[in-house]
């Protein structure tokens, strides 16, 4: 993990392997899952971002360019780690994209109010699924232009 | 009266005699009368004389009395109220001359000084003094002194005497020539009403002093005021009078006039003698005398009245009339009965000798000694002979009678005459009844037996009548026909029925009013008949038993109540009382009958009888008692229902008060006494519900209400109220409390439960769609992988069984979304606002429309606005019409139509489609949870489309149902409330 910790683009939070592959699957079709963390629980994500527990090490303020967050998350939540992200001003900056099976209203209304940057459903069908996953990961990595964060 | 010649010549000396003697009686009488006639004369004028002194000296009495007030006057400054009094008292006119009314002084007042003069009076202590009578006069007179000042006299006080003409005319001439002076007839302001007399005033001058007087203007201008005194003529004279005894008085009539002539209005007094009727009796002597009073003259008439007994004594002329009348009479007798005495010897003489020729001595004295009143008379009608009975019933002797006509003494001759020609028409005649007169008027009426009597050779020489006495009878026979309309009277005007049967056949004899009018039969018809004749025969038979039965006990029967059928008023109930009546020997003679109509009394005996049970009834269903409570005579009733809701025994406990509070359980007692005490005394009725404690421990419930009703004085009289059992009410009152409380309690159990169960459901279908998706996604997720990276080693056996794998996950999750979806329609809460129905319409039909170039036709109606939850109401169009679409998607010409119609609450809404329709006995299935009509190869789906449609439109409070064919179409209605009935 630590090769990774350098140049870490997309943080992937999602608790269900299968899911994960799929979704890592999709990206690497399109070269984009090179510079990715996958971490199963909400704890470990607030680790990595927050350079807290096994991250220690990691700098604080280097990235990723995108989180790609679950909201049904052992431990902690999507939700709260949605919170903490937004909330904290050296983080806040970072586009989280929430990439769930859910598709309940109160889940989109709430993470829109915490700061989400974006809310996707995951579709069943793979062929779908492949072409969001790829199509997020692409815009939020090469389209999108994020602001300079203070080292 | 015989004449002289009739007078036997033997007689006329007595005759004589008689005459020269009276003559001689009467001339002697008559001149000793005239004597005793001049003295008489002579002591009336002398009467009449000191009469007139008398009144004459009465007045100048008064006249030195005024002129010592006027002195008084003249010799002080001023006469005060007080000094005037004292002057009044030192003379005390009240005591020493009857008639004066008082001694006043009357005050001249100018008229400027009317208001300063007023107001001095008042100021002396009379706040109400006036000058009366009122009105605008040049000068006033005010009578401001009057003693004694009291009575009568405080009516005079303040009265301008000068403003009356008759007393101005004195006032003016006593000023005038300053005299005093006498007013004319006047009626006294003392008078009241009561025993009013003519009056007359007495005035005496007062200058001012130190003012000249000697002629009229200087008297007038000196004029201060009057000396006065007012009479009631009658009281000063009758103190004239009273000096004479009483019965010379009587005899003696005083009139006194104002003025010359006796002109009844000038009557000042008049004197009418103590007897009754004095006016009638005759006037004996009459005399005038007139009096001058300083030019005031009176007439005083003077009338001697018949019957002076004391006054005229004619004792002397009777005595020589009567007794010379006596001694002729005497001389008269004595010489008539010498003379009469010779000539009846002679008579006796010879009757003797014709007697003892004719009727015997015996027959003589059985005729005398008959009680009864014989007569004989001749042939002519004159009396031939009377028994001594005659000559007592007509109080003349035999002599008188005989000869004399017979018809004379009786009361009416012409019947006694008409009696005597029928004696002679027939022989004799019978009880033939005639009345005899006594000559002291009394009379005898008698009946008479008379036949004609014959001389020896068989003539008939006159008629024997023989008389009885029948006066006592035919007054007992008055009186027993009296006594008899009296009793006939009293039971024909008797208002109950009365009548009388015979005891032996039983038919009716007599009836009275009452009883024609309550059988409606006349008498005429009623009697000589049975009861048979009128009753119905049960009826009679009745009747007629107790008839019997009564005559057989001899008793009185009193029988209460029996009905009898009458001829007009129907059925009548009598009270009838029959009284056997026998007579003197026992045998029975009567049955009398007393029947009192009862048929009215009784039927309100009934009706209140029922009445009252009525009542009670009522009480008793409704379990409504009702009591009163005489506060007066302190007594309790109660009614029935009363005891029964207390379930207290009447025949052992009365109505009290205690009996009462001892039912009331005990907590409440205190409250109800307080009620019943507090209504009293606030006045107000009460209306309480409160317990009673029965013996046993049950508990009832009672409504008692009460109103007390107040008397004029305010006290409590009586008190009413009721007391209602409600028990039963209460019971299931209390039951429906405890009902209700259970079932809230119960409700808010299953609330929660329902609570905790919708949030389960929440957690369940958060789960559905974020845990049952994710191994979906797997499944299809590795199955294309393995397709992707294993299509060389997968045959297309293996290559289609894993498509088969892959579409099935597609439509489990199709399922999953639309399970959520119906889940969350039912859930969610609605948020109204007003929907554009037909924009939305639209909106939704062109984002479904098909982009695969497969032709369809939509069209759109008007769709009136509705209220409803926006997103909702989308989910109900997007479903509809995808449907529409799907089913018509393989029809040539598929058409869609949308379009609205408007109900009487509610809107209704439809979308036709002419696709592949359904079979109308399904219709009901069509809106229920994974219900299809086709196969999923056919049309695919999941079957919620329509049960969420119908959720959502029951929530909007709407209705959903649908038309269709198979083959031809499909038509599916949902209606929404009227936009202003709801939530408008």
């Amino acid at each position: 993990m630590d090769s990774a910790v350098e140049e870490v683009e997309i943080l992937l939070v999602e608790d269900n392997p299968t899911d994960a592959e799929l979704c890592i699957r999709a990206l690497k079709k399109n070269n984009l899952a090179n510079k990715l963390v996958w971490v199963k629980d909400g704890a470990e994500a607030l680790d990595f971002i927050f350079a807290t527990g096994t991250f220690v090490r990691r700098p604080v303020g280097s990235g990723p360019k995108v989180i790609l967050l679950d909201l049904h998350l052992p431990k902690v939540s999507g939700m709260e780690v949605l919170r903490r992200v937004k909330s904290d001003e050296h983080t806040r900056t970072i586009p989280v994209v929430v990439l769930t099976s859910s598709k309940e209203d109160r889940d989109v209304a709430e993470s829109y109010q915490l700061g989400v940057n974006s809310y996707i459903s995951k579709p069943v069908e793979f062929d779908e699924f492949a072409k969001t996953v790829s199509e997020l990961g692409l815009y939020w990595l090469l389209v999108n232009h994020p602001p300079v964060l203070p080292k | 009266m015989s004449d002289w010649h009739s007078i036997p010549r033997s007689n006329k000396g007595a005759w004589l005699i008689l005459l020269v003697g009276l003559l001689a009686t009467g001339y002697f009488g008559y001149s000793v009368k005239s004597d005793i006639d001049l003295v008489v004369q002579r002591q009336f004028a002398s009467d009449c004389d000191a009469i007139q002194l008398k009144i004459e000296g009465r007045l100048q009495a008064h006249k030195q009395v005024l002129l010592g007030g006027a002195a008084l006057f003249d010799a002080s400054d001023s006469v005060d109220r007080n000094e005037w009094h004292a002057y009044s008292e030192r003379v005390e006119i009240d005591q020493h001359f009857n008639g004066i009314q008082g001694l006043g002084f009357s005050l001249l007042i100018p008229k400027h000084r009317l208001a300063q003069h007023t107001s001095e009076i008042r100021r002396q202590g009379f706040p109400k003094y006036t000058v009366s009578p009122a009105g605008e006069r040049d000068v006033y007179s005010s009578i401001i002194y009057l003693e004694p000042f009291k009575d009568r006299n405080l009516r005079a006080f303040g009265y301008d005497m000068y403003s009356e003409p008759v007393r101005r005319a004195a006032m003016e001439q006593a000023r005038d020539k300053n005299i005093v002076s006498l007013s004319g007839k006047v009626m006294l302001v003392q008078e009241t009403g009561k025993d009013v007399q003519a009056g007359t005033l007495m005035y005496v001058p007062v200058y001012r002093k130190a003012t000249p007087v000697r002629t009229v203007e200087q008297r007038r201008a000196a004029l201060y005021g009057w000396v006065y005194s007012p009479f009631r003529m009658a009281d000063l004279l009758h103190d004239v009078l009273k000096g004479r005894d009483a019965s010379e008085r009587s005899y003696l009539r005083l009139q006194v006039y104002d003025g010359l002539n006796t002109n009844p209005d000038n009557l000042l007094y008049g004197s009418t003698g103590n007897r009754k009727g004095a006016p009638s009796i005759a006037v004996l002597a009459t005399l005038e005398r007139h009096l001058d009073f300083n030019g005031k003259k009176w007439n005083i008439h003077f009338d001697l009245l018949q019957g002076s007994v004391s006054g005229i004594d004619y004792s002397k002329a009777w005595m020589i009339l009567v007794g010379g009348a006596s001694l002729s009479i005497l001389s008269f007798f004595l010489m008539l009965s010498y003379l009469n005495t010779r000539r009846n010897a002679a008579l006796i003489a010879d009757e003797l000798i014709a007697e003892s020729r004719k009727a015997s001595q015996y027959a003589r004295s059985l005729i005398e000694a008959s009680l009864d009143p014989l007569v004989t008379i001749s042939a002519e009608g004159k009396i031939t002979d009377v028994n001594r009975a005659t000559e007592k019933v007509t109080g003349r002797s035999r002599s008188e009678l005989i000869a004399t006509d017979f018809s004379d003494y009786f009361t009416d001759p012409d019947k006694a005459r008409e009696g005597y020609r029928e004696v002679f028409a027939k022989g004799s005649v019978t009880d033939y009844p005639l009345a005899i007169r006594h000559w002291d008027g009394h009379i005898t009426e008698v009946l008479y037996n008379a036949s004609v009597y014959h001389d020896e050779s068989g003539d008939v020489v006159g008629v024997f009548a023989a008389a009885r006495d029948v006066t006592e009878r035919s007054k007992a026979e008055a009186a027993l026909r009296k006594n008899e309309h009296f009793l006939d009277s009293l039971i024909e005007h008797l208002p109950n029925m009365l009548f009388v049967k015979d005891a032996k056949d039983l038919k009716f004899v007599r009836f009275n009013k009452a009883g024609e009018a309550l059988l409606g039969y006349t008498r005429d018809e009623l009697l000589g008949k049975s009861d048979y004749d009128f009753f119905p025969g049960d009826q009679a038979d009745f009747f007629i038993s107790k008839d019997r039965e009564i005559i057989a006990r001899r008793e009185m029967l009193d029988i209460a109540d029996e009905p009898i059928s009458t001829k007009f008023l129907g059925q009548r109930y009598l009270h009838t009382r029959k009284i056997p009546v026998f007579a003197d020997d026992g045998s029975p003679l009567y049955l009398l009958g007393i029947s009192e109509d009862i048929t009215e009394r009784k039927k309100a005996d009934e009706q209140l009888r029922r009445s009252e049970h009525g009542l009670a009834e009522a009480q008793r269903i409704a379990r409504l008692g009702n009591w009163e409570l005489d506060l007066v005579n302190n007594t309790l009733t109660w009614s029935d229902e009363i005891y029964r809701i207390f379930e207290i025994d009447p025949e052992q406990f009365g109505a009290s008060y205690q009996a009462f509070l001892d039912t009331i359980h005990p907590d409440d007692r205190e409250m109800v006494n307080s009620a019943y005490a507090d209504s009293v005394k606030n006045r107000k009725p009460y209306d309480i519900v409160h317990r009673l404690l029965m013996k046993d421990g049950r508990v009832k419930y009672v409504n008692e209400k009460c109103e007390t009703y107040f008397g004029e004085d305010g006290n409590p009289l009586r008190s009413v109220g009721t007391v209602h059992d409600i028990t039963a009410q209460k019971v299931a009152e209390i039951a429906l409390t405890a009902l209700k409380d259970d079932l809230e309690n119960r409700v808010r159990a299953r609330t929660t439960e329902l609570e905790a169960a919708n949030k389960e459901l929440e957690a369940f279908s958060y789960s559905v769609s974020h845990d049952l998706r994710t191994p979906l996604r797997a499944i299809d997720g590795f199955s294309h992988i393995l397709l992707e990276d294993y299509a060389g080693k997968l045959d297309g056996e293996g290559k289609r069984l894993l498509n088969v794998v892959r579409d099935n996950t597609s439509r489990m999750g199709q399922l999953i979304d639309d399970i959520l979806k119906f889940s969350r329609a039912g859930r969610l809460e609605l948020t109204f606002s007003e929907i554009d129905m037909e924009s939305m319409a639209r909106e939704v039909c062109e984002e479904l429309r098909p982009t695969d170039g497969h032709e369809l036709q939509v069209e759109i109606g008007h769709l009136p606005p509705a209220m409803g939850d926006r997103a909702m109401m989308r989910q109900v169009f997007v479903n509809l019409l995808s449907n529409a679409i799907k089913f018509s998607r393989a029809k040539e010409g598929a058409r869609i139509e949308m379009g609205s119609s408007a109900g009487e609450n509610e809107t209704v809404y439809f979308v036709k489609d002419n696709g592949a329709g359904f079979d109308m006995q399904y219709s009901d299935k069509l809106f229920g949870v994974f219900q299809r009509l086709h196969s999923v190869t056919e049309f695919d789906g999941t079957g919620i489309g329509l049960a969420i449609v119908k959720r959502i439109v029951t929530r909007h409070g709407g209705r959903v149902w649908a038309e269709g064919k198979v083959n031809e179409g499909a038509t599916v209605y949902f209606s929404l409330p009227s936009k202003e009935k709801d939530h408008g």
